[in-house]
Parts: structure tokens; sequence; C-alpha cells
């Protein structure tokens, strides 16, 4: 198990992320932590361009960080708590395990102590005052025979969980990058799919307006995630990788667009075998687009929210196709033209 | 002046119709570019015309969005104006690969054919099933790095109230487990337990494994083993099962993959080994409830919830179908937690789980959910007796028939696990059932929606 380049890129992009576009009024950010294990250094470049020098991803950073994390949830139940994790798990069945940067440092299970029982953790958590919580996991989630030597330790739970309930119930949903039993996928040096999934979603596939105003609610953020996901690992060795999203009770909204969303859409013929041979024009929204064919599969756009007129031409003797309009919302669409 | 639109999918399911099978969401086109959401709707999925959702609408225009239990997102404009009698709206499914897999598409456990032929298939199966009612196919797949797999399917019925054999017996195995081991499945059956062939239809790359309607199997539980070479897995089965809506039974099956698309490269980073490359994943063809248990298993909790709302009364009040009313329960839990932290709410719940969890002992999942609403409810503090009981109860009748079961029964035995260790008196006995349910929990495949075990280590 070797050190992950695409982990540290991915965790540095969410960092950003938050502290450059996200924006939510009723929780306005209060503090954002970060930790890294990066072969190439700890530094780290906030938006503003000022650097930090950023803390290794050991277990005992990751539990003071989390401890303190936790503490200042306690402050209010209208808090929102948010944990990124972007790295190497271990799972089999319901069990997630995260690994940090020390971990392999302890002989044989042993090194389990440098992990992270996430299973434990996400329960104990609900002992935190803050009501809105939200877990993104970018690991993998298969198991190996070390793992099987330890099927009664699955790691730390760093907030031991406890039946003690909170008057109002939390929500809490968790964003996987990976079915369990299943390799989430990153790209040496760049974002991981899931992470860049995840900040294409932000932009719009994963909005709803049903307040009259662009927001990305927990139960839609989902949805954007896997259109995203799916276009961005077609055609690799990746192509198995799907999203999960669980504890999905009770919705709310994660972020606020600035203005309409930014939505994948993908037009192809059927059979799509002819879709080298096409010429596109989508119209709407003022603009007029003529993206060229592409060589294999479908074409992906990216299209701000609205109505758009597709046509579709081929070469003779095929007979002019008609064309579609379509009204272009998240999570995403597809334009399908029916070649006889 | 409103116009009538009746709505519904079309999609073939061998000649049957999910009545609330997909959730459509009608928005109203403003002619400033904006949409507005007028209502969702659950709409019927089949062939027939005969079977539709009526909705009346103003003119005007109109984007109907469905989305589909199997993730798929079918969406169509509708310029409506006023004209005599009805509208119809035909939103059409993607194609299955095959006529036989048509259900189990819809329900999101295969690929469908645009997907199925860009992928690379490299497996091959071979059927051979003992006691099957057919005659044993053998087929292979057009494979590019082939790998000969026989697969094997089984039905064994199970005495086990008050308590499963079959638990206890893999229970002892998972106490031993150690890399690399397997068990022979026929080791999980007492002598008393029943074993019946299971119709097979072979499709490479997929297969599926149906069982016999109008079966006498009583209080006992079912139980399928898949075996491919020396690889097997277990599925609780949720047979027979009664329609929920009450006209008779419904057809129980399980379908088959073999993992198209769990391909490895040099593209990924790090080396961590697969899980097995296939799956077996059981369903039931039941009217009401075949989306809203897809919906659940594949995280659309809110598709779920609003599909379920129709068949809520029938589910919980007649009992008439205690597999369906547990399933219910999952996928309303939620609900009622958070419902319990309002005065005024609907507490009918608690009959409703009371009884589930007492009249049908052969069922761990009504004593699940009794002990994880007596840890969680939110208008009295958690009652630790009450939760204890039923959860070690359940523990006790055996393995869980829904994943969602088995997640809410680890959780909760954790939560009281650590209680009583917080407050310096560990309990041993919790202590041991947990034990035991996170060896299983291990051991399950969480994407299905009915509990399906690896009966193989890494």
């Amino acid at each position: 198990m070797g050190q992950l380049s695409s982990a540290p890129v991915s965790a540095r992009e969410v960092a950003r992320w938050f502290l450059s576009e996200f924006d939510n009024p009723a929780f306005p950010r209060a503090s954002l932590d970060l930790l890294l294990s990066d072969a190439a250094g700890d530094p780290f470049t906030d938006p503003s361009g000022q650097t930090h020098s950023i803390g290794r991803a050991t277990f005992s950073n990751i539990e003071t960080a989390v401890l303190d994390w936790f503490q200042r949830g306690m402050a209010s139940p209208d808090n929102l708590m948010i944990l990124f994790y972007c790295g190497h798990g271990l799972g089999k069945g319901k069990q997630t395990i995260l690994l940090a940067e020390d971990f392999g440092s302890l002989p044989d299970t042993l090194s389990l102590k440098r992990a992270i029982d996430f299973d434990q953790f996400y329960l104990g958590m609900d002992q935190c005052a803050a009501r809105q919580q939200c877990f993104f996991v970018d690991a993998c989630r298969v198991g190996t025979p070390f793992a099987l030597n330890t099927l009664n330790y699955f790691g730390d739970p760093l907030i031991p969980p406890s039946a003690k309930v909170a008057p109002t119930p939390r929500s809490a949903p968790v964003f996987y990058s990976a079915v369990p039993g299943t390799t989430a996928y990153g790209r040496p040096g760049k974002t991981s799919f899931f992470t860049e999934a995840l900040l294409n979603a932000f932009q719009g596939a994963g909005a709803d307006d049903a307040t009259g105003q662009w927001t990305v609610p927990t139960d839609t953020l989902p949805r954007g995630i896997h259109a995203y996901l799916r276009r961005s690992v077609a055609r690799t060795a990746a192509q198995g990788q799907l999203s999960l999203a669980d504890g999905l009770s009770a919705p709310f909204n994660l972020h606020h667009l600035a203005g309409d969303p930014v939505v994948p859409v993908e037009v192809t013929c059927n059979p799509d075998t002819h879709n080298p041979d096409g010429t596109l024009r989508v119209s709407g929204n003022g603009s007029l687009l003529t993206p060229a064919a592409p060589t294999q599969g479908p074409w992906d756009l990216e299209l701000p929210y609205g109505s758009y007129h597709f046509e579709l031409g081929l070469p003779s003797p095929i007979n002019p196709l008609n064309p579609v309009d379509r009204e272009v919302r998240p999570p995403y669409r597809q334009v399908k033209f029916d070649v006889p | 002046m409103s116009q009538n639109v009746r709505l519904r999918v079309d999609k073939h399911l061998e000649g049957e119709t999910l009545e609330n099978g997909a959730l459509v969401e009608i928005r109203a086109l403003e002619p400033s570019g904006r949409s507005r959401l007028v209502e969702k709707v659950p709409v019927p999925i089949g062939e027939s015309s005969s079977f539709y959702r009526s909705v009346d609408l103003a003119p005007g225009r109109y984007e109907l969005t469905a989305y589909m239990p199997s993730g798929e997102l079918l969406s169509q404009t509708l310029d409506l104006a006023e004209q005599p009698g009805d509208v119809d709206v035909v939103l059409r499914g993607e194609q299955s690969p095959h006529e036989w897999l048509s259900w189990q598409h819809l329900l999101g456990n295969v690929t469908g054919q645009k997907n199925l032929n860009q992928s690379i298939f490299t497996g091959s199966i071979v059927f051979k099933p003992p006691g099957s009612h057919g005659v044993p196919e053998e087929t292979e797949g057009h494979a590019e790095h082939a790998e000969h797999a026989e697969i094997t399917a089984k039905l064994w019925l199970v005495p086990s109230a008050p308590i499963d054999p079959v638990w206890s017996r893999l229970d002892s195995w998972f106490a031993q487990l150690v890399p690399g081991s397997a068990l022979d499945p026929a080791q999980l059956f007492p002598p008393d337990a029943e074993e019946r062939g299971v119709q097979i239809i072979n499709d490479p790359p997929y297969a599926a494994a149906r069982l016999d309607l109008g079966v006498h199997v009583g209080d006992r539980r079912a139980y399928l083993v898949c075996s491919r070479g020396s690889e097997a897995i277990l599925c609780a089965m949720p047979y027979p099962w009664m329609q929920s809506d009450g006209s008779g039974e419904a057809l129980v099956e399980a379908s088959i993959a073999i993992d198209v698309e769990g391909l490895e490269s040099n593209l990924i980073e790090n080396g961590l080994a697969e899980e097995p490359g296939w799956s077996v994943r059981p369903g039931v063809r039941d009217r009401q409830l075949g989306s809203v248990l897809s919906y659940l298993s594949s995280g659309e909790a809110a598709s779920a919830r609003e599909l379920i709302q129709p068949a809520r009364e029938l589910l919980f009040e007649k009992t008439m179908n205690p597999m369906a009313a547990a399933g219910g329960g999952y996928v309303l839990v939620d609900e009622w937690v958070r419902d319990s932290s309002q005065a005024g709410s609907d507490s009918r719940w608690h009959y409703w789980i009371r009884n589930l969890s007492q009249w049908f002992p052969w069922l761990p999942d009504g004593a699940i959910l009794q002990g994880w609403l007596a840890l969680r409810r939110r208008d009295q503090p958690p009652d630790l007796v009450q939760a204890r009981s039923a959860l070690l109860q359940a523990e006790s009748r055996g393995i869980p028939l829904y994943t969602a079961g088995v997640r809410r029964l680890s959780d909760g035995l954790m939560l009281l696990a650590n209680e009583a260790r917080g407050k310096g008196s560990p309990d041993p006995e919790v202590d041991a059932a947990m034990a035991r349910v996170r060896r299983l929990a291990w051991q399950v495949d969480p994407r299905q929606p009915f509990t399906c075990v690896r009966l193989m280590s890494s």
C-alpha cells in the first residue's frame, strides 16, 4: 500500500473550494482545519495566495484535530460540521476503516491503532451538539487478508458512541466515493474522480431550486456527484466506481449558488456509432454552440440552466433528424437522436 | 380550465405493472425561462395503457422528469393546450438487455443494453443447477480473458423459530475465519432443513434463480445458496412473498451477475484486491413495494418514503405480509425518529412495530426496529432496558432479512455496549452479540436490499 499522490491534491482542492466558493448564509464558514500526507511537501496556498505549512495526517494529529473540531461543534445545535477524508481505506460489508499516515508503523494488526473505525466514529458524532453534519469519504472500501484478521477491532472510533440522544435528531449524510467492496480511484498527481465529481456537482449538477433559489441540498447532491462520476470514469479503468450516499433522512442546504447552475448534458445518436459523423448545433440562453464531434461516446456538454434547441446533422443518405427542445436543469440531461 | 393528463412510464415488465413504480416531477416552464415545481406524483410502470396516473394541469408548457429505481433519468417536455379529451403522456424507459431481465433492469440490478454493449465482458458462466426444474444449460460468453465459472443455486427452508440454526452455525464459522478459508454451505443447514430446487434462467453475463410459487413454507426461513467454485453467497430470501396489496403471491427471484465493470488497470494508484467479481441480488415482484425497496437500497431514501405513503396503511394495519411491513419500517424509521421529537406526531408506529416483533418470532427485523426505535425516539429518554431486550432477542432470532437490519442491529448493539462500558459496567452479553453481528456485517454485501452473506474470506 503506497503513498497516494492524488489524495493531498484532492484535499487541497476541497479546502480551496471551501475557502473561496462555499456560501451558506445559514452556516457561514467559521473554521477550516487541514492535514496532509504529501511526499512532495506540506505547503498549502490558500485562494488569497498566502502559503501555510500544514500538519501531517498522522493518527495523533487527526485525533487532536477531530477532538478540537468536535468541541467547536458543541457550541451550538445550529452549527454545521463537515469532514472530508481522501486516502486509503479498508472496508468490507458495512464496515469502513480510514487509515492515517502512520498506519503500518506498528507490527501486524496493532497498526489498526493508527486507523479510524468510521462506523463507530459516525455514531459517536451524534453526541456533538451540532445537528447538521456532513461526511465525505473518498477512499477504497475493499477488504484485505490483513483486515480479516481483525474481526473484533476495526480501528479507533475517536468519538466513542453513546446511547444518549439529543432532543433533536441530527441530519448527517455520508457521501462515499465507492460502494462497499469496491475501489475508489485516484489519478497520480491529480484530484481523485470522486473529488472532481463533488466539486463539479457543487457548481450545479447537485443543485435544486425548490425554495426559489438555487442551492445544493444534501439529498440532491448525490445525484450530481453520480452524474459527473459516471461521466469522468467512463471509458477508463475506473468505470465500475459508483458513489453512494447514506443518512439522507432530513436534507439541508449545504451550499448556495451565486447564479444559475451549470448542468452536464449528454447528447448522442441512437445508436451512438453515428456520433463521430454528426454535426451538432445547440442554441439557447442567447448562445449558439457547435461542439466538435466526439471520436467515441457521446457529446459531453456543460450548459447553464435553461431551455435549449438541439439539432443534429448526419451525412446523407440519412434523412434529417427531428430537432429536440429540452429544458436543461440539474442533475443532468440526456438528449438522444434516434437514427432510423 | 385544466386538462386531465394521464401519465405512465412505458417499460416491458413481462406483462406486469408496478403501480407506484416511479416518482415523476412535474415542472411548469415559465415564459421567463424559469421553471416551477408543480408536484411530484407516483406513476405506474409497465406496458399496459390501462394503468396511469391522472393529473390535472392548466394549459402551458411542462417538463416531466422520472427518476427510475435504477437511477436512470427520463424527461420529456409537454406543450399542453386546451383540447377535448384526456392527454396521454408516456415516458419511455431504457431497454433491458433481455426481456426476462426487465424487472431486474428496472430495479437497477443489471445494466442496460447500451451500457452492456459498451462493457467488456471478461467472464463466462456455466450453470449446473442441481435439482433445477429446467434442463441445465451450458453457455459461454465471448470472453477476452475467459474465466471458467460454474455457478449452482439451491434453496433451503429451515425451521427457525425461536432460534435460527443457520445463524449459530454461520457464526461458529465466522469465529474461526482465517484468510483463504471457505465454508461448505451444506454445513450451515440442520438435518430437518428442506432442500428445494430452483428454476434457473441462464443468459450470460446474467442469470436468475426463480423460486416456485405456491410452496407451503410456514414459519420456516428461506435461504438461497449460490456457489461459484470455492466461493458461495448465502441470501436471506423474502419467501414466500404475498403482494402487499393482497392480490396474491409475488414472484421471488435472485439475479446473478458477473460484475462486468470491475476492471483494473495501471491507471489505478493502489494495488488493493477487488472483491470477488460476482454478486447475487434477491428481489420481489411486488406491485406496490418493488420500486420502494430498490430506492431504499440505492440511497434514494426520499423517493422511497414518498412512494410508500399510498401503501402505508395496507402494510402496517393489515399486516398481511410481515416481511413487507418490516421493509416499510426500514423506509420510515428515520421519519418516525424525527417525528417523535415533535408533539402531536403520529405514534401508531409503536403498535405496528411491537406487533411485528411479537407476532412473527421467526423474523428478526421486527425486533430490530423495536430496539432501534427504543434507543433513538426523541419523545422520551432512550429506553435502554427495552432496547437491550429487543436487540438481543433480534440477534438470537437469526440473520436479518434486510441488509438495513444488519446495520441497525450492529449500530444499536454498539451503542448499548459503549453505554455500559462508559458507566464502568460492561455488558458481556451485549458485547458478545455485538461481536457476532459485526462479524456478520463484515461479510454482507451492503448493496443488496436483502441480506446476502459472502461465505468465503478474501
